[in-house]
């Protein structure tokens, strides 16, 4: 697990069907830490803090520092329009009303726009857990970024005046240059190219007119010592070979491709895919259940394991809840386990287990149930274990504590008893007050204090 | 009254070796000098480091464009305190001077030492002039407001080239006297003293931020061999305007300069700043391909982006 096991397979090297995770984090890590995507998008702290409960949290072999795709047209001078829970979007283009090229005096400086936000963090956390996952540095593509400053006329443009598109393509691929050596020396290992509108247009545009900008931006990461990703959003199923050919280490697609198709193609490019969790239906919508099978079944369609990463299709909604990504990382990193778990979630030979529920207005003291999934293998878990236990010796005279873990017979059982649909969640006497959620040492040990004073008639 | 003189001409048709020529005639005079290029890194400006000599270098874009006009003009006042005879301003390969007297015109009232604008000296590659005189604008504009049009690299044209570059010239331009030589070696007295203010009525500099282009810094590690470092170069020649800089091979230091096919490696006494090569793309981005491969083909462990 880890930085080398992705390395290893972004080198195109056996992993022993071991295979790495990268839960594609942007707006979402703000969730984390309380902050809105906006936060996380213009403040550094903010951003930092919410990185290491990424980390921390989804144990991921590989992560985004930032997922924002308007940044770059920002700088050149689009006007965005900010939403609290989801990236920003471009809502004025330079050039919709009369074709131009901008200044490439205007090209990225460190100090332009919000790069110090973004390169701020990418030092922190490189400093911090850079030898232990691998850094993603994602930059807009040059596809994407044209239509950003031309708007939906650069569509037309495709078509009736292919010269101006070669000149704005090419400015672009220029600019991702410049913005992949910043990320490069803040320390990224991979850069990877985010494109989504690559599925908005036909191979043959693709290979005649976007193959030489997208190609010299992954021929200059490759230069400059790193690795690349092309992300693609959408049904970019008929693009895949187009895209290969501009040869990239890897490549992300989303629910809209089928896995098994884009592999068989990547395959024979020797490039890594990356992908495909269900954003809305399972992540976002779908219950930890879901979630473990969703990516069970997702390893399981594909026979050649070599060349694969686990990751969500895109950059993840703000509201996935938390557990559902963590069960995400349990299944990829621990697949025999999460394989056990699923049985265990469709039996139904729990239910005839007799599982006594404690009487907890007569106990003495508040007791603490910490419901996990694995204690030792999911990190949320650990960290909801450790938010007791670091504190135990400051309330071990007003509380008690057990660990349940889902993995045991009873402890599913009890599990379903409690009716809890999320794992981990803590219960104070008996009452879900945790869901997913790890307490800070203050506001637990207040929460705690209250309860045993409600106890006692303090 | 500091006398301005320019020095236009496209990549590598010599414009650092006359301006060496008139350092050197005028080192016992006080002259200043501005190196502009649009590269990122300024070699012309290491290039001409004597002792002495007040120097200020422009990089990043030609000194007649918006994106760093500004810092033209500023360093034109600047520099009007020095109280020189001479200020030489060398100009990059496709700096379009149609602006120049405007700007003059805007910064008198600013200066310390008012600019007389002796007018600009363009010089030519007579090899590579007639093929680039129809691709490239700003090669015809420097020939069209040039004051002085020294045509260069003589040793390698016929007669009948020179006939057809003087018909070329005179097509341009009417009026400026018309030397042929080679390795910019003339008499710098007449040059100067024949030298006048083009006639060409002034116009808005063709240069804008979006024609600049794309240059690339190729780092060269001091493990490369020359046979190496050669086939590199060699491989891309074709696909650049230019590649200039220096490079340290083994423990010895070389100054790099190519026009096309034509390639100097020159032993450097002096110390480098850097073992690092600027590349000037004619084929835009698309150059970032032809190094990958040049590199890989001929010195994957010694070359770098």
């Amino acid at each position: 697990m880890g930085k080398e096991l992705l390395m290893k397979v972004l080198n195109h090297e056996d992993t022993n069907g071991q295979l790495p995770w990268i839960p594609f984090a942007g707006v979402h890590a703000g969730k984390l830490k309380g902050y809105t995507g906006r936060d996380v998008l213009t403040d550094s702290a903010k951003l930092i803090e919410s990185l290491r409960e990424v980390y921390k949290l989804y144990e991921p072999d590989g992560m985004p520092i930032s997922f924002d795709l308007q940044l770059e047209a920002e700088i050149l001078g689009c006007e965005l329009m900010w939403a609290d829970y989801n990236p920003p979007c471009v809502v004025s283009h330079l050039y919709d009303k009369e074709k131009g090229i901008p200044c490439k005096c205007k090209f990225p400086t460190p100090e332009s726009g919000r790069i110090p936000v973004v390169l701020e963090a990418m030092r922190v956390m490189k400093e911090e857990i850079g030898d232990k996952t691998v850094l993603y540095g994602l930059i807009c593509g040059p596809l994407t970024l044209a239509s950003h400053l031309r708007g939906s006329d650069f569509f037309k443009d495709i078509r009736k005046d292919p010269d101006y598109v070669v000149q704005l393509t090419s400015f672009c691929a220029e600019y991702a240059q410049k913005m992949a050596d910043l990320y490069i020396d803040a320390g990224m290992d991979v850069i990877a190219v985010v494109d989504p509108l690559v599925s908005q247009i036909s191979p043959k545009v693709f290979a005649n007119l976007m193959h030489e900008p997208f190609k010299a931006v992954f021929d200059y990461i490759r230069l400059k010592g790193v690795k690349s990703s092309f992300f693609v959003c959408g049904n970019a199923s008929y693009q895949i070979e187009v895209m290969c050919e501009t040869q990239p280490d890897s490549m992300a697609v989303d629910e809209n491709v089928d896995m098994v198709f884009a592999k068989a193609i990547t395959d024979r490019y020797n490039i890594a895919l990356s992908g495909n969790i269900p954003l809305t239906t399972t992540m976002l919508f779908g219950t930890q259940q879901d979630n473990i099978k969703g990516v069970l079944d997702l390893i399981d369609s594909i026979d050649n394991k070599h060349n694969l990463i686990i990751s969500p299709g895109c950059d993840m909604p703000y509201d996935v809840p938390l557990e559902n990504t963590v069960a995400c990382a349990l299944a990829v990193h621990h697949p025999d386990d999460a394989r056990a778990m699923v049985v265990n979630y469709s039996a139904s030979e729990f239910d005839q287990i007799e599982i006594e529920i404690p009487d907890y207005a007569s106990m003495d003291k508040v007791y603490i149930e910490l419901f996990t999934l694995d204690p030792e293998q999911c990190a949320a878990c650990t960290y909801m274990v450790k938010s007791v236990t670091d504190i135990f010796d400051e309330i071990k005279d007003m509380a008690d504590y057990i660990v349940y873990k889902y993995f045991i017979k009873e402890d599913i059982a009890r599990t379903a008893k409690m009716g809890l649909k999320n794992l981990p969640t803590m219960c104070l006497d008996g009452e879900s007050v945790y869901i997913s959620i790890i307490p800070d040492r203050d506001e637990l040990i207040a929460e705690i204090t209250k309860r045993y004073n409600a106890k006692h008639n303090k | 009254m500091t006398q301005l003189i320019l020095l236009t001409g496209f990549l590598g048709t010599g414009k650092t070796t006359l301006m060496e020529r008139l350092l050197h005639y005028y080192k016992d005079s006080p002259v200043g000098v501005i190196v502009n290029e649009f590269g990122e890194i300024n070699i012309d400006a290491r290039l001409l480091e004597k002792d002495g000599i007040i120097m200020r270098e422009l990089s990043n874009g030609s000194i007649f464009c918006a994106c760093i006009k500004e810092n033209f003009i500023k360093a034109l006042i600047d520099m009007s305190s020095q109280g020189f005879e001479y200020l030489f301003i060398e100009a990059s390969g496709l700096a379009d001077p149609g602006n120049m007297q405007q700007i003059l015109e805007v910064i008198d009232k600013y200066t310390v030492h008012s600019y007389h604008y002796s007018g600009s000296i363009c010089v030519l590659d007579g090899e590579a002039f007639l093929e680039l005189n129809n691709i490239l604008p700003a090669v015809r504009n420097q020939l069209t407001h040039a004051g002085v049009v020294l045509v260069n690299k003589e040793d390698l044209i016929s007669s009948a080239i020179k006939a057809e570059i003087q018909a070329e010239v005179r097509n341009a331009n009417t009026h400026a006297p018309i030397y042929f030589t080679s390795y910019c070696d003339i008499d710098i007295n007449t040059l100067v003293m024949n030298l006048q203010p083009s006639k060409s009525a002034n116009k808005e500099s063709i240069n804008t931020p979006e024609n600049r282009p794309q240059t690339f810094i190729i780092k060269v590690l001091p493990s490369v061999t020359m046979k190496e470092l050669q086939g590199f170069l060699n491989s891309i020649a074709p696909y650049t305007y230019r590649m200039k800089g220096f490079v340290t091979v083994g423990d010895t230091n070389y100054s790099v300069s190519g026009v096309r096919s034509h390639m100097m490696i020159m032993p450097w006494t002096r110390d480098i700043p850097s073992s690092e090569i600027v590349l000037i793309s004619t084929i835009g981005v698309g150059l970032t391909g032809i190094i990958a491969n040049a590199i890989k083909m001929n010195a994957p462990k010694s070359i770098k982006l």
